[in-house]
């Protein structure tokens, strides 16, 4: 796996040019029109991975924390300008695509931050279809959650992200052939200035959540709900 | 005292020779590997790749390989490719090699591989048998995953209880004509895995542990590793058979694979790649087991594969009919039956016959599987349709995945249940096929056994270990366990109150209570030192010293032969003490096997 990986890595690198030392480390999500489901209007035909990639690649930036209180649909995972579109571009804009419109019961929340659990991330696995997202967890893209876990051991120590597991996890799965992250993980981006020491303790994150499928450039690394961290908590 | 000058200078240069630190002819040999190693065998005209190793930044001047005193190229007919690679990160050393693919040995006889390189000669001696005439149309081969002589003596009195000394029924192995015992050593290691073990049936090559239907190379390349041809490759190749793949393991794990793999390792990525060659290689008319985690891209959640192949919809191009339940195999076997089946029923491992039929709680997502019988016979169903014959097989994969960590009852009700289905697959031979091969295995052993009983009362009022151990009878004492069968179905129910004092030799630290545990064991737990006792696992149980490294977090395999059983034409070439890699010949054999074509 690592191994794949890392060749992944290499094609990505080649295909993303140079890094930049922004949020670019996230492969860019398809650049398509968000479909509102607030107002729960019926979905319009969800657009192809073809016809996504001739619209002009929106020059979005990271958005600082939403703090948007208005009940509102899923969003976009930001887009990163300097990654011309790749094989991780269509394979985020192909789940993003499909997850979108299974978003069939929005909820809204009172609350802010929500409070989330890794346990209600998923509701199933479907042999056909993979895990089956929670209504919370789909509901809660661009919102802005709490969620408490541990953070996984550092990929490598220059990283703009670590993996937060529900459970403790004793060794880097990445770092190691054959092993394998669980499902219920999250990447919790830090902001660029942030610096951050490698803990044992259980921690609390606050931070704008992000779902979609996306592959991290740096290291290959696919998630599903990357956090966007305000506040990093250890709970001694 | 003063010695002459010329005895102090003998004495330097033979201090210095002695040392290595004087340069002699042989200083320009250099390490050569090569692969297949040396008593590796063949039938005539299988497929293989040859790979001459040298640790050298470059293929020596002299460099020379030959077959039985010809030029390998002129041998075989092909070229060499050269390439070269770093070994190691420390310290690293270069590595070059020369490798000729998908060649073969025309005849019957013994070989011997010469390799001259720095001055210096490296020799293997191969060995290639003469095909034999048919005997056998099908070959059903079944493996029980870590299955031992003591996990078959424990099951069998737990189901047929025992009545004046004598066990009160019998297996379908019991009745088996031949049986033997097989050595399950390894390439690299005294000690082994499934994936060489079962490879070594599958292919007649002995490998190293976690590598299947290839020899080990120093490449950090692990689908690079030169390869041995599987019989069902050698049966796609030269006959119309079907081929069958039935397990309840993930179906990229180490014992279905083999049937088709070609890996270093069992990395999720690795068996995302079997998932793949199944496809792209032999296409088995049957694969049945879990792992739909492998058949996403990888943007799907859930998904393990680490490309953006979405193989359930390649499979189903190529004209696999795929069902995800036992509901659904049913409805496919009861409409048209299908020509080639995918079976997928699981995440990853499919559960155990404990959890599908009494801890049901413990299922998940994944309520409605089917059980290993349904499974062969649904197979059996498929496959038979081909008048040519077929190659089945068929794995209990879970007598392992529970010996892991330690559940007896768990990893024996899959025994029993790997039992029922070699009875329905006899049934349906003696009834529908005679001329159909049999045989039952393990691929290697685990530290099972009993010794006595435990009065569970006791235990559980005991108040310390001391008390607990009391209630421990051995010899006289022991007794008889009390399971029953209340329901019929033919398994013992586990919650006896006389229950058998069975444990696995080697363990990290952790507490036994001998009884059944409602949800599957979990006997340590990681920490900063190790894996340690679970405290929520038999939390009333002794508490058992760890005598395994403390990176073990549950039991390992062992060194034991384990049997071999064997019925229907051809199965006298199994009823005596052989090599694993023995069991691919006398399959072969029984079908008239011939890669020559």
């Amino acid at each position: 796996m690592k191994r794949l990986y890392f060749a992944g890595i290499a094609l990505l690198l080649a295909a993303c040019g140079t890094a930049t030392d922004q949020h670019s480390s996230i492969t860019a999500i398809p650049p398509e029109e968000l479909t509102a489901a607030a107002d729960m209007a019926p979905s319009p035909a969800a657009p192809t991975v073809e016809e996504t990639q001739v619209l002009p690649t929106p020059t979005l930036t990271i958005a600082p924390t939403l703090t948007d209180t208005a009940p509102r649909a899923a969003t976009p995972t930001p887009l990163n300008v300097d990654l011309p579109a790749g094989n991780a571009r269509e394979i985020a804009a192909a789940t993003d695509t499909a997850m979108r419109p299974e978003v069939q019961h929005l909820i809204t929340f009172d609350e802010s931050p929500v409070s989330i659990r890794f346990d209600e991330f998923y509701n199933g696995y479907n042999l056909r279809t993979g895990l089956v997202l929670s209504d919370k967890l789909l509901s809660l893209d661009g919102q802005t959650v709490q969620i408490a876990g541990y953070m996984a051991p550092p990929l490598k120590p220059e990283l703009d992200y670590f993996v937060l597991t529900r459970i403790r996890l004793a060794f880097c799965p990445f770092c190691s052939t054959g092993a394998d992250w669980p499902d219920d993980i999250a990447l919790i981006y830090l902001n660029n200035d942030d610096t951050t020491v490698a803990t044992d303790h259980p921690m609390r994150v606050t931070g704008r959540m992000e779902i979609g499928a996306s592959i991290d450039h740096e290291t290959g690394m696919v998630s599903l709900v990357r956090i966007y961290a305000d506040n990093l908590e250890i709970i001694q | 005292m003063k010695y002459p000058r010329i005895l102090v200078l003998v004495a330097a240069l033979a201090t210095m020779l002695i040392l290595g630190l004087l340069p002699v002819a042989a200083q320009d040999a250099v390490p050569v590997t090569i692969l297949p190693v040396t008593n590796a065998e063949f039938l005539p005209g299988a497929h293989f790749d040859l790979r001459v190793e040298v640790q050298a930044e470059a293929l020596p001047e002299d460099f020379a390989v030959s077959i039985n005193g010809q030029d390998a190229s002129e041998f075989f007919g092909a070229e060499a490719v050269d390439e070269n690679w770093q070994l190691g990160d420390e310290n690293p050393v270069m590595v070059s090699a020369s490798t000729w693919r998908g060649v073969s040995l025309p005849e019957a006889g013994d070989y011997t591989v010469s390799v001259m390189a720095g001055g210096a000669e490296t020799n293997v001696d191969w060995t290639v048998y003469e095909p034999q005439e048919a005997v056998a149309k099908n070959v059903i081969l079944f493996i029980a995953d870590g299955m031992t002589i003591p996990e078959i003596t424990a099951a069998r009195v737990a189901t047929f209880g025992i009545e004046g000394g004598k066990v009160n029924g019998e297996f379908a192995t019991d009745s088996f004509d031949e049986i033997g015992l097989v050595h399950t050593n390894s390439v690299d290691s005294v000690m082994m895995d499934s994936a060489n073990t079962a490879s070594a049936m599958n292919t007649g090559h002995k490998g190293s542990v976690n590598a299947t239907g290839i020899y080990a190379d120093s490449s950090p390349d692990v689908l690079d590793d030169p390869r041995v041809e599987t019989l069902a490759e050698i049966l796609r190749r030269t006959t119309d058979m079907s081929i069958g793949v039935v397990t309840t393991s993930d179906y990229t794990d180490a014992t279905p694979a083999s049937v088709w793999a070609h890996g270093r390792d069992r990395s999720s990525g690795s068996r995302a790649t079997y998932a793949v060659q199944a496809l792209e290689g032999i296409q088995p008319d049957v694969l049945m087991g879990g792992g739909a985690q492998y058949l996403f891209p990888q943007s799907t959640e859930g998904s393990r594969r680490a490309d953006d192949r979405d193989m359930y919809a390649e499979y189903e191009a190529a004209g696999y009919t795929i069902v995800n339940s036992a509901t659904e195999l049913n409805d496919a076997l009861a409409s048209d039956m299908p020509e080639k089946l995918l079976g997928i029923f699981h995440r990853s491992d499919m559960n155990v016959w404990l959890d599908r039929n009494v801890y049901t709680d413990n299922l998940g997502d994944f309520t409605d599987q089917p059980g290993l019988v349904d499974m062969t016979m649904a197979a059996i169903d498929i496959l038979s349709q081909n008048p040519e014959g077929f190659y089945l097989e068929v794995e209990a994969a879970s007598l392992d995945k529970q010996m892991h960590p330690l559940d007896q009852e768990r990893a024996l009700s899959d025994l029993i249940e790997f039992q029922y289905a070699i009875a329905a697959a006899v049934e349906w031979a003696a009834q529908n096929a005679p001329d159909t091969l049999i045989v039952v295995t393990a691929d290697h052993g685990h530290g099972y056994e009993v010794y006595g009983t435990v009065d569970v009362t006791a235990f559980n009022a005991a108040e310390d270990d001391m008390g607990r151990r009391q209630a421990i009878r051995t010899y006289g004492a022991a007794g008889f366990p009390t399971y029953t069968d209340s329901d019929g179905d033919g398994f013992p129910e586990w919650d006896a109150d006389i229950v058998f004092a069975g444990v696995v030799n080697n363990h990290p630290d952790y507490t036994e209570n001998f009884q059944v545990s409602e949800t599957p064991r979990v006997p340590a737990i990681s920490s900063d030192n190790g894996y340690v006792d679970n405290p929520d696992d038999d939390p009333n149980g002794i508490v058992m010293s760890g005598d395994l490294a403390p990176s073990d977090s549950t039991g390992v395999h062992t060194l034991q032969d384990v049997p071999v059983f064997a019925e229907g034409p051809g199965a006298e070439f199994f009823g005596r003490s052989i090599e694993q890699s023995d069991i691919f010949f006398g399959m072969a054999y029984a079908l008239g096997v011939d890669p020559r074509g």
